[in-house]
């Protein structure tokens, strides 16, 4: 019993002596203020956290003793939601206003992110760092094909794939033989390079002041309330009234297709002998070689079709904001998305999905936190890696019947 | 006049290079025993920063004017607060990931980086803080003719005597104690090491501590040179660090001075002689090429990866 | 009787330890050659080379399969560059090639399968997905069609099934097949491993302390199966191999490693008498 006063309080005392500097402590030019209640607070929470987890770990290692293995194979997603949900996200824009329709899309261009990653760490098992990079690649290869070549959005969408996946390449092809963690700092350092170049690089990128997007048409039809790329609004020709919505709904409507797309891709590749190949590689290397499967052509397909993901994302990103700049593409948004596919339990579609929807919805819905949203996902995805590392839902395998 | 130019940005350069060396020694000594890349490390050291800044008040706040004194009570002070955070790190967020996937403390590393730095802009705000300037005053080196050769501050000359001074005493450390030997025992083989008696996870926890107070001192004296800093330093800081570490070859304590010296000259000419735009481009350029064309690095061994 | 594979003068150094030293021997075709030796005289090391996974510091290995030109197993591993490079362009490019697609699954390819000291398997992966991975040499060329699902997919997806469960039933498996591997009892995770690499269909197959762990009745019935693949099968087998009983009763040929070197070697019986062996045993 006195062990459990006594360790929370070591930590609490702990905890009270690394926070009183820093919160504590709080530097006003070259004074200081002193504020007694966040670290106290902080001491607080760690003395109940820490007895809080005492008592479950004794809890469970009670129960374990007397709990069975474990083998779960029900499908964890179950048919009749695999047509409602699709039904429910292609009904849901035409009853949102405009500023949740922006909300919707940006949820939907971090779900296309979060399954990209998805693949290169949740199946492939390497960490990307910099996958901020492909949208990055995507977003500027659309914005500056349209200011110098004209491109137009159509185009864009399978060139910005293809463009990415040839970045992906290139860096991936002599990075990937590499044995360990240095792909992650590699990407990290490739993302942090290709933003500083669009930064730097002002005659061709416009440096921090970015490139203006305009937003395309669909089969020479616009969305604006006078033509002005030598068209027909769309309003007109529908002969209904404007609406600055439309613009948000056709985005909306590609998008989703294009999510619903890649969410087949993905989950047919995952049955398929490549998608084996990427978990295996995950579990084992070494194994995977011995079996004659050449690692590296394995891990650039996933990396390449990671990239290739994030850099559709990106040029939807880039038209859905009618402008980019290099701000967009830091190394927040590149922790961002590993966030999503962290919470969304490496590796799990469903999950990934979840977590982009709330990663995105749920600062909107409670303001007063966004100040602490990174604060908060980064907790979460330490708190994920030390209580549940395969997920919040573990993927189930398929199983093979009447053999 | 050229020389004087060339000799200036050597100056930078090392006295830059002697930063990155110190900070270096936490990635390079961690990645040695665990394997594992301590993503956090960059922001330990900016937490330092703010640490020395924060003391530095206080010291002033209770009329300390002395300034040896003080310079001597906060580094000390920051090494210990700072020790303590990497001490924290490993306990709560390092330690129960062992023997979990590759994947999990790399991740858990990047959580721990974004959770300080946003901590640390929740407590203090996101705009820049500095610290008045101590140590005013700088030596003049001259050539022969009366011309001025280049011009070192009292600072910078804290910084590399302080940076090759406690590189030295880890040296004698790491070499002719017991708990380096213990440590170097456990970098060859942790599970061996355990056998013969080594507590391995205080050795582990006491290299977190050593990196973090190496950090620590970067922190400080980067701190008293530039007199500003703010939350996002340790990002691009803790970056071009771990070049150093595998420029010099990983795992390798001289490799991390040599790594951090060669890259703080490099990028020191890069953007004195080529272009300052891209001196971070030219960092990660070099970290990109380093580990493809020689991942050992200058001091490191090629290792085989036991099947 | 034919060789199927010739060790020449095989030497691996790590920093200042001579893992291997100067080993000569050879693997006759179809027969059930043992590789033993005292903990660290290099047997796995030996293997280790011959699958690819360590570079031989000095040596030749050579494959012979039937009926298919042989295979300079070193050269598939890619050499590395030297200063002389640029003067022979031809020589580089075919350097270049082997070092950016060669390494030990070229090895697996040309025919030669493994298992592992420590188990290796795809731990959270069903038993019959880690089968599958092991045939994914012959899967993979269904891209298309898999993402449709077409028929030949499924087709060749339903055959690779099938060779899978044929494997699985061998080695008395087929109720773990939908089991996640890693869960698995430790004696039939070593079962899978070998199920696993002979999906691959491989000519020669090492097997790495294939009874280590194993209680005396399944190291029996392991025996049996291992004599099963050599006569019914065909398949010629090398193993490194700790029970000396086993190792007796099984084998065609003993190669004996101590200190890196190969200090006898011939038919079981001879092997046992010899002075050396007794030596390095027990002293
Ligand atoms: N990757 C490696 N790095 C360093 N030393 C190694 C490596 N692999 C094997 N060795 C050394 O080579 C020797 C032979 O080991 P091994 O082949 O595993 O022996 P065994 O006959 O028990 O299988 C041992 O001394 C071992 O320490
Ligand atoms: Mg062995």
């Amino acid at each position: 019993m006195k062990t459990f006063i006594l360790q929370p309080l070591t930590t609490a005392t702990l905890v009270l002596i690394l926070t009183t500097p820093i919160s504590g402590l709080v530097l006003n030019g070259y004074d200081f203020n002193l504020k007694w209640q966040p670290p106290l607070l902080l001491a607080l929470t760690a003395f109940f956290l820490h007895l809080g987890l005492m008592i479950l770990n004794r809890r469970t290692t009670q129960k374990k003793s007397a709990s069975s293995q474990k083998t779960s194979h029900h499908p964890a997603w179950p048919r009749l939601a695999t047509i409602l949900l699709p039904l429910l996200g292609l009904i849901l824009p035409f009853l949102l206003g405009k500023y949740w329709l922006t909300i919707a899309i940006l949820a939907l261009i971090y779900i296309l992110l979060g399954l990209g990653l998805n693949i290169v760490v949740g199946l492939a098992g390497m960490l990307d760092l910099g996958f901020v990079a492909f949208y990055a690649v995507g977003a500027y290869g659309f914005a500056l094909g349209q200011e110098y070549l004209g491109l137009s959005f159509w185009a864009a969408i399978p060139l910005g794939a293809v463009l990415a996946a040839t970045f992906g390449v290139i860096l991936g092809f002599p990075v990937l033989r590499m044995h360990g963690d240095y792909l992650a700092i590699v990407t990290l350092g490739f993302g942090e390079i290709i933003r500083l170049v669009l930064n730097n690089w002002i005659t061709f990128t416009g440096g921090p002041n970015g490139v203006r997007v305009d937003f395309p048409t669909l089969f020479g039809l616009e969305f604006s309330r006078h033509a002005k790329q030598g068209g027909t609004p769309l309003h007109e020709f529908l002969g209904i009234d404007y609406s600055s919505n439309h613009r948000y709904l056709f985005l909306y409507l590609t998008l989703f297709l294009v999510v619903l797309a890649t969410i087949f891709l993905i989950t047919r590749l995952k049955r398929m002998p490549l998608g084996r190949a990427w978990e295996a590689l995950r579990e084992d290397e070494t194994a995977c070689r011995s079996l004659g499967i050449n690692h590296v052509t394995v891990k650039l397909s996933a990396f390449a079709l990671g990239a290739m993901t994030g850099g559709i994302g990106g040029v939807f990103f880039a038209v859905s904001q009618g402008f980019v700049n290099p701000t967009s593409f830091t190394f927040h948004e590149s922790a961002l998305i590993l966030a999503i596919v962290v919470l969304g339990g490496l590796g799990s579609i469903p999950g990934v999905i979840s977590a982009a929807i709330i990663v995105t919805v749920l600062p909107e819905l409670l303001r007063d936190f966004s100040d602490y949203r990174i604060l908060i996902f980064g907790l979460a995805m330490v708190g994920m890696m030390i209580w549940r590392p395969q997920g919040l839902v573990r993927t189930t395998r398929p199983v093979f019947q009447g053999l | 006049m050229e020389l004087a130019i060339l000799a200036q940005q050597t100056l930078n350069g090392l006295i830059l290079g002697a930063t990155y060396g110190l900070i270096a020694i936490g990635y390079t000594m961690v990645y040695g025993i665990i394997g594992m890349i301590n993503f956090a490390h960059g922001e330990i050291y900016m937490v330092s920063a703010y640490v020395t800044a924060i003391f530095l008040a206080v010291l002033h706040y209770f009329g300390l004017a002395n300034v040896p004194l003080m310079l001597l009570a906060v580094l000390l002070a920051t090494m210990f607060v700072t020790a303590l955070y990497g001490w924290f790190l490993e306990r709560i967020a390092y330690r129960p990931l062992r023997g979990s996937t590759r994947l999990a403390p790399l991740i858990t590393a990047i959580g721990l980086s974004l959770i300080l730095q946003n901590y640390v802009r929740l407590s203090q705000g996101a705009r820049s803080q500095g610290i008045p300037s101590l140590l005013q005053g700088s030596f003049a080196i001259t050539l022969g003719n009366d011309e001025r050769l280049v011009q070192i501050t009292y600072v910078q000359t804290l910084i590399i005597i302080v940076a090759f001074l406690s590189m030295a005493i880890l040296t004698v450390i790491m070499h002719h104690t017991s708990l380096g030997r213990a440590c170097r025992a456990t970098e060859q083989d942790r599970i061996m090491a355990s056998l013969l008696g080594i507590d391995t996870d205080r050795i582990i926890a006491t290299v977190f501590v050593i990196g973090a107070a190496m950090a620590a001192i970067a922190g400080v004296l980067v701190t008293l040179n530039y007199g500003s800093f703010d939350f996002h330093i340790g990002f691009v800081t803790g970056i071009k660090a771990f070049t150093a570490a595998v420029l010099g070859g990983i795992g390798s304590l001289p490799g991390a001075m040599l790594g951090g010296l060669v890259l703080g000259l490099s990028e020191s000419f890069f953007s004195g002689f080529v272009n300052a735009d891209y001196k971070d481009v030219f960092a990660f350029s070099l970290l990109v090429l380093v580990l493809i064309f020689r991942p050992s690095g200058f001091l490191g061994h090629p290792q085989v990866v036991k099947v | 009787m034919t060789t199927l594979l010739q060790v020449n003068h095989l030497n691996m150094r790590f920093g200042g330890v001579v893992a291997l030293n100067d080993c000569n021997f050879q693997v006759e075709k179809n027969s059930i050659t043992a590789l033993i030796g005292p903990n660290g005289a290099g047997k796995t090391t030996a293997f280790n080379c011959i699958t690819g996974f360590y570079r031989a510091n000095q040596g030749q290995l050579h494959f012979f399969p039937p009926n298919r030109p042989s295979v300079n197993l070193i050269q598939l591993l890619g050499q590395p560059f030297t200063w002389t490079d640029p003067i022979h362009p031809r020589r580089t490019l075919k350097k270049l090639g082997y070092k950016l697609f060669g390494g030990p699954h070229r090895i697996a390819r040309a025919g030669i399968a493994r298992t592992f000291q420590n188990v290796r398997l795809f731990k959270e992966m069903t038993v019959l997905e880690n089968l599958l991975v092991a045939q994914h040499r012959q899967l993979v060329g269904h891209f298309l069609s898999g993402i449709l699902n077409a028929k030949n997919f499924r087709k060749a997806e339903n055959n690779a099934l099938d060779h899978a469960m044929k494997w699985l039933a061998f080695f008395q498996l087929t109720t773990e097949a939908n089991r996640l591997a890693g869960q698995l009892p430790y004696g039939h995770q070593r079962r899978v491993e070998i199920a696993r690499a002979l999906c691959t269909d491989p000519i020669l197959l090492c097997l790495d302390e294939p009874a280590a762990g194993l209680n005396p009745q399944e190291t029996k019935a392991l025996s049996q199966l291992i004599r099963r693949l050599q006569k019914e099968l065909h398949l010629t087998i090398l193993l490194i191999e700790h029970d000396i009983g086993l190792v007796m009763e099984l084998s065609d040929h003993v190669i004996v490693l101590d200190y890196g070197e190969v200090i006898a070697q011939g038919p079981p019986a001879a092997v046992q008498q010899n002075q050396k062996v007794l030596e390095a045993y027990l002293g």
